[in-house]
């Protein structure tokens, strides 16, 4: 493309192609190219040209200053007849040149005046911008239709402008009056319920997208609003406009899904949403919000619903509850079947017994838009913990914990039978034959504290401490007893102390207390501690010594500890605290059925020399023997039926999971 | 048989009979007898303590003034009333003297005496186990000291892993190894079986005790 195809743009001087319509640099239109060549485009625009009166002799002038006349490849019958006309009946006796004398007398002579070298010469250049030209007129027809556009959309905008800005007589904009039109019946109570402030702030200027976006909800068409379920304000402000409030009927009017509409028009996308604007008051938004509750109790109230004089006052000026009862609507609004439960129009949902039974609540909304403060539009976490607390306030009073082992009379029924069954055993065993006097053998444990007691001499110390309850003496007091006996045919005088102040008194049926002091040691096993750590200070002694009778130091010379226990820890906090430091006793212990396998571990580990356990070790019942083994019998029927039940129990329950 | 050991053994009779009352639920009867031995037990040990305790190691030295031990006593006896400071306001800052001094020391003496008397005792047991005194006999090896070592051990560490794979299945739902399972069950063999002695333990000694008092009223019931 050589340098005179390009065009100089006469905003930036961007250098285009020929035929651009419009620079590349700086959008300004080339208007140039489609106006004679020669005049000045700028200073005429093409709407002002009817209105100017351009002188023939203006023109001739041009066309004489114009560089295009002097080219010979213009041609000549190109300008315009009219201009040529006016040129030779006015102007000619003044302004022509002897050239343009002479091309006019040949003319006058030659039927062709181009003469036949140019004639040839005009030929191919036609052929050759024949092309161009066609672009030319191609790109024109578009730019003019382009304008035409342009226009209609101005007319028919400022036509709108004009009508939206009309008012009846009643002060209410075109805008309304439409919607009137639409809502016939709501439009009344709406009427009546509007504040006069809202009429002022709200902005009557409506387009007329907007319009056929209001036809199209009213029609049933489907609409493309934000109203998804996590959308953040649970308070229904379904559009950023102010005036969209209106529209709040329509789109809670019931959508009629008719695939006949919906094939028609193709829905616009519009995009709503409920976040309250930055730039917007909030009065607005809960005039909205008031305005759309309002709307929605015109739908389902009837035309006797209370207006704003006869609404109670304190009803009015309750925004909390107008919150809580406006969640329901916005539930169903927010589901997909609520599109199907109001399919047939506002008049069929106000007859339903449901919606007339919320009558009274939608009465309660408040009638003012002031009423309605815009710190009262609820967020959906703010409703979530509003919805924790109530529940937490609900289950006030109530059980947060499950029972883990719930009573029921079966069970209770269960315990008796059970009870009875084992009393009614062991007293059979009782009343019902011998005693029974079978020697069973001892365990190596028994039999370690066997012949450890057996080991013990005459001048051996021994020390007894004593620490069980009443419940197990029975279980323990034979064995402490048979031990004393053994003791004294020995002729060893064992010291006997507790810590435990019922021993004081259960330690009379196994020892004769005149023959042997019980001492008490208080403070526990802090008391036993104390004594087996103790410091003979220099300065006297210890609080701790009034406590005993005899020799303050209780572990001096120890060679045996027998703990008389029904507690393992008790057992094991001795060997834990006591015999580290005095590593040279020996203990044993005598303790019931319950601990024996507690303490198994610390006579493998060699630290107890030897423990008997329950009647069972002791070689020697002095309860019932008939009776024990019928009571374990019994225990062990029970257990094992307890097992078979429970297996065939959890049996069924693997059946029946994949059944549900 | 006197008068006295009549009424002792009726009495006897009575509150056996009421704790037997159990059967039937947790009664009015069985309530009372619960109160009354809790009552006495209590009432029992305030006498004791009185005798054996506040009397001869706190009054007693304080009459010995100005000897060191009529001192110490004083030491006791501040830290008695600050407990009882406890008895009139929960909150005082006062009485967390004394239960902090007891607490501390209670909290150092068992964790040096688990130390001392339990842990090590136990870990060294278990490697005695394998000491070749025991796992062989005459040159030969002992096969049953060898299982039982071996037995000992594995039973600790599968026990110790219950524990542990239990935490860490809490933490991580999909964390399942097939031998870290099969470790587990096998460690709870070991637990099932101890709680089984311990069960059979209580029941033998609850049975011991039933047996006994059943007896006793056989036995006054014979009397008649």
């Amino acid at each position: 493309m050589s340098d005179e195809d390009l065009r100089i743009c006469p905003n930036c001087g961007q250098e285009n192609a020929a035929f651009t319509l419009r620079c590349i640099r700086c959008g300004q239109e080339l208007e140039g190219l489609f106006e004679l060549e020669g005049f000045d485009s700028a200073a005429t625009p093409a709407e002002e040209q009817p209105d100017e009166v351009v002188t023939s002799a203006e023109i001739l002038n041009s066309l004489e200053n114009s560089p295009l006349l002097a080219d010979a490849d213009q041609p000549v019958d190109e300008e315009p007849e009219g201009l040529a006309e006016a040129h030779e009946q006015d102007n000619s006796h003044l302004y022509d040149p002897d050239w343009l004398e002479r091309i006019r007398q040949r003319a006058k002579e030659e039927e062709d005046a181009t003469g036949e070298l140019a004639k040839g010469t005009i030929a191919m250049d036609d052929q050759r911008t024949q092309e161009g030209r066609k672009q030319v007129d191609e790109a024109f027809d578009e730019i003019m239709r382009r304008i035409r556009e342009q226009n209609e959309r101005e007319k028919v905008r400022r036509s709108h402008r004009i009508e939206s800005d009309l008012v009846d007589e009643n002060g209410d904009p075109e805008w309304l009056r439409r919607i009137r039109e639409l809502h016939p019946k709501q439009e009344d109570d709406i009427e009546e319920s509007k504040p006069s402030s809202t009429k002022d702030d709200l902005d009557d200027e409506w387009t007329e997208q907007e319009l056929q976006e209001l036809l199209r909800r009213e029609i049933g068409l489907p609409e493309e609003t934000s109203d998804k379920p996590g959308d953040e304000i649970t308070t229904e402000i379904n559009t950023a406009e102010p005036i969209d409030g209106e529209l709040e009927p329509g789109q809670d009017q019931p959508i009629e899904n008719s695939p006949d509409q919906e094939d028609e028009t193709t829905p616009e996308p519009e995009f709503f949403h409920n976040i309250p604007e930055d730039d917007q008051p909030p009065i607005i938004e809960s005039e909205k919000e008031q305005t759309s509750q309002e709307l929605d109790v015109s739908k389902t109230k009837d035309a006797q619903t209370p207006t704003d004089d006869d609404m109670n006052p304190e009803e009015g000026s309750a925004p909390e509850e107008t919150s809580a009862e406006e969640e329901p609507e916005e539930t169903e609004e927010e589901k997909p079947g609520a599109v199907d439960k109001d399919a047939d129009g506002p008049q069929e949902t106000a007859e339903e017994p449901e919606d007339e039974d919320e009558k009274p609540e939608l009465a309660e909304v408040p009638a003012s838009t002031e009423a309605v403060l815009p710190d009262l539009l609820m967020l959906k976490a703010q409703r979530e913990r509003a919805k924790v607390f109530s529940d937490i306030i609900s289950q006030e009073g109530r059980r947060t914990i499950a029972v883990l082992h719930k009573t029921t009379s079966t069970g209770k029924l269960g315990r008796l039978v059970l009870g009875l069954l084992l009393i009614l055993g062991v007293l059979g065993a009782i009343l019902i034959g011998s005693p029974g006097a079978m020697e069973l053998p001892s365990v190596m444990p028994a039999a370690a504290f066997t012949k450890n007691l057996e080991a013990i001499t005459p001048e051996d110390s021994v020390l007894i401490v004593l620490d069980y309850l009443a419940a197990t003496r029975h279980d323990i007091e034979p064995l402490a007893e048979k031990v004393l006996e053994i003791l004294k045919e020995k002729g060893n005088q064992p010291r006997i102390v507790t810590s435990n102040p019922e021993n004081l008194w259960l330690a009379g049926n196994i020892l004769d207390v005149s023959q042997h002091p019980l001492e008490y040691v208080p403070g526990g096993i802090l008391g036993y501690l104390a004594s087996g750590i103790r410091v003979s200070p220099s300065w006297g002694e210890l609080p701790m010594d009034q406590a005993f009778t005899g020799d303050p130091d209780l572990f001096a010379g120890v060679d045996q500890v027998i703990l008389v226990s029904d507690s393992a820890d008790f057992v094991r906090t001795w060997l834990e605290q006591v015999s580290p430091w005095r590593t040279r006793m020996k203990t044993s212990a005598i303790t019931t059925a319950f601990s024996a396998p507690i303490l198994l571990a610390y006579y493998d580990s060699g630290q107890l020399q030897g423990v008997v356990a329950g009647v069972a070790d002791g070689g020697a019942f002095s309860i019932n023997q008939r009776a024990f083994q019928v009571g374990m019998l019994l225990m062990t029927v029970v257990l094992l039926l307890g097992m078979i039940m429970k297996a065939d129990e959890d049996a069924q329950k693997r059946t029946e999971e994949p059944e549900q | 048989m006197s008068t006295l050991d009549l009424l002792l053994m009726l009495t006897g009779l009575v509150l056996s009979l009421m704790v037997f009352g159990y059967l039937f639920g947790d009664t009015l009867l069985f309530g009372i007898s619960m109160y009354t031995l809790v009552g006495m037990t209590a009432g029992f040990t305030v006498l004791v303590l009185v005798q054996k305790v506040i009397i001869p190691m706190v009054v007693n030295p304080l009459g010995t003034f100005p000897q060191t031990s009529a001192w110490l006593a004083l030491v006791p006896l501040l830290l008695s009333i600050l407990l009882i400071v406890l008895l009139f306001k929960k909150s005082s800052r006062v009485s967390g003297i004394p239960l902090g001094f007891l607490a501390g020391i209670m909290a150092a003496a068992l964790i040096i005496g688990v130390s001392r008397g339990t842990l090590v005792p136990q870990l060294l047991s278990i490697v005695d186990a394998f000491d070749t005194a025991k796992t062989t006999s005459h040159g030969l090896p002992n096969w049953a000291g060898i299982f039982e070592a071996f037995m000992m051990l594995v039973g600790v560490l599968a026990v110790l892993f219950v524990f542990h794979h239990r935490k860490t299945s809490r933490k991580q739902d999909a964390f399942s190894v097939s031998w870290l399972d099969g470790l587990t069950g096998f460690g709870q063999v070991f637990i099932g079986i101890t709680f089984g002695a311990v069960f059979v333990g209580l029941f033998s000694t609850g049975l011991v005790a039933l047996i006994a008092y059943l007896q006793y009223l056989v036995d006054f019931v014979r009397l008649w």
